[in-house]
């Protein structure tokens, strides 16, 4: 599916780039946002990625899976602007407002069940809370976390794993309650 | 009945599905909405053509030639060859008279970055070993000693010296397909200080050991974000080796930082940074030497290569690290990332010193 785009792309073909922009942009941006959590730099990132994509494009051997190969380049991306911006040269103080994380306080209104899910992810470790939103928010498979995470496949399991449990155990400790908040609300 | 390790494939357990809707939910909110497909076509499509997917420019510069001079009978057998050919004789003969004062090539400083670029991704050697030193402001020399390997493995390390000799801090840098290090030694306490980042860390908290040195992506900031404008300077040898010489010169009215308040202006001019000059290594790519001066001329700092070998066999251990057994590793605490779902998990670092 992906092999006669790339093909095209590989001899200049702009528009077939494009499809292959469409259709990975999503998995590329969410990629950065989870590893950078910043808006403004996982944008960076991911259009800086897209440009290296572009211009490796030829030495990218076809026939082998091209998701995996381009999110490499976002990690690398990622990394780059993460230790470009630790560097004292780089003038943080005259990033303006807009360019900002977005605060949690100024984020879209969360809704109760948000903020209890919230405080149920923020008790499981970091790098749980990572390989969550890795799977559900930027959808990766198993190994591609494996892969941007740099952990291995059997670390990734167990950690999915773990943290899917306690998600599971809130969730469940939680409904008993909801169902009661609902026949309440009925009620009344 | 079935007994599970970690080792199964129990993650695979489906979530309800209300909670799994609400988990993407959550994360939707948290991170923000996608951008529009649209919008990200439109940023990556203007640099596209300046950087075409070619394998090496170089060669797409000869085949364009090679491409016009392959067309050039069916230009002159055109019924307008004569127009055509009175304006290609005066563009000769300015040719001819420009080649007098530079000598012509067929790379442009921006092709010529732009394979640096791609080759910072996909290098064309297998591995190198350098030796350089860097002048900087907050040192008064810097010994810098770094391996790499293609697929992601690099080591750096660099002795900060002052202006008498003695060794200021020493700081090191190892990455490989798994973690990365990074470790300062100050001799004035006899102390280690060990990062790790990894999987374990998110890469935006690595700023406990600074590190003023400047890579290729640092020095070509500001040309990617169109704040410079890159000249090529012409041909040389360094160290033995053929050069490609790039200016980077400031694009002011873009992207000028304004002066910070209060900031004497005559320590603001002397600290703006101004043209940037770079050496790039002609069949690798590899940057050998560069120079940054300040707005008013001044050179601010200086980075050379002492010596270079490509393609030399380094074993796998230089990219590995085994911290110091009386040293400090930090395991930062994880912050609360801003939009972010991930909340802080504070761990305390662990001194090993005890």
């Amino acid at each position: 599916m992906d092999d006669d785009l790339i093909l095209h792309a590989q001899a200049g073909d702009q528009a077939a780039f494009r499809v292959l922009v469409e259709r990975y942009s999503t998995t590329v941006e969410r990629t950065a946002r989870v590893l950078l959590a910043d808006r403004m730099a996982a944008e960076e990132a991911a259009q800086d990625a897209w440009l290296d994509a572009w211009r490796n494009l030829r030495r990218f051997e076809r026939g082998r899976p091209f998701r995996p190969w381009l999110l490499k380049l976002v990690i690398n991306r990622c990394r780059m602007l993460a230790r470009r911006r630790s560097l004292p040269s780089i003038p943080l103080d005259q990033i303006s407002a807009d360019q900002l994380p977005i605060s949690a306080a100024g984020s879209t209104a969360t809704t109760a069940l948000d903020a209890d899910l919230g405080a149920a992810l923020a008790t499981l470790t970091a790098e749980q809370q990572r390989v969550v939103a890795l799977r559900f928010f930027a959808e990766l498979e198993l190994a591609e976390i494996a892969l941007v995470t740099g952990a291995r496949l059997g670390t990734v399991k167990s950690r999915l794993h773990r943290a899917l449990v306690a998600l599971r155990a809130w969730f469940e400790s939680e409904q008993p309650m909801l169902q009661m908040a609902t026949r309440q609300e009925n009620i009344l | 009945m079935t007994n599970r390790t970690n080792q199964d494939f129990s993650h695979t357990d489906p979530l309800s599905p209300q909670l799994e809707q609400r988990l993407r939910g959550h994360f939707q909110q948290s991170y923000g909405p996608d951008s529009q497909q649209d919008a990200v076509w439109a940023r990556i499509a203007p640099q596209l053509d300046a950087q075409p997917s070619s394998a090496s420019p170089r060669w797409s510069g000869v085949s364009g030639w090679v491409s016009r001079l392959r067309n050039w009978p069916s230009t002159l057998a055109s019924p307008r060859s004569i127009p055509r050919l009175s304006g290609l004789t005066v563009l000769l003969l300015l040719g001819l008279a420009l080649g007098v004062w530079a000598y012509p090539t067929p790379l442009s400083a921006q092709q010529i970055l732009a394979q640096a670029q791609a080759v910072h991704a996909t290098p064309v050697v297998t591995s190198y070993h350098l030796q350089a030193t860097q002048h900087d402001p907050k040192a008064a020399s810097i010994q810098i000693e770094e391996w790499a390997m293609r697929g992601g493995y690099q080591r750096e390390e660099r002795t900060f010296y002052n202006a008498q000799g003695a060794i200021i801090v020493t700081q090191g840098t190892v990455r490989n397909l798994s973690q990365s290090w990074e470790w300062e030694y100050d001799p004035a306490t006899r102390q280690t200080q060990v990062v790790r980042i990894g999987s374990d860390q998110p890469l935006m908290d690595s700023k406990e050991v600074q590190n003023p040195i400047v890579s290729l992506e640092d020095l070509l900031d500001g040309y990617s974000r169109k704040c410079q404008t890159a000249q090529y300077q012409g041909e040389g040898t360094f160290i033995g080796r053929t050069t490609y010489q790039i200016e980077l010169v400031p694009n002011e009215q873009q992207c000028s930082p304004a002066a910070k308040p209060g900031l004497d202006p005559e320590r603001s001019r002397t600290e703006q940074p101004g043209r940037r000059l770079l050496w790039l290594d002609q069949q690798t790519l590899v940057l050998l030497k560069w120079e940054q001066y300040s707005s008013d001329g001044t050179l601010q700092a200086s980075y050379e290569v002492t010596s270079v070998e490509y393609d030399v066999a380094i074993p796998e251990s230089t990219f590995t690290y085994e911290p110091p057994a009386d040293a400090t590793i930090i395991t930062k605490p994880v912050e609360p990332a801003q939009g972010s779902p991930r909340e802080a998990n504070p761990a305390e670092p662990q001194d090993r010193t005890k």
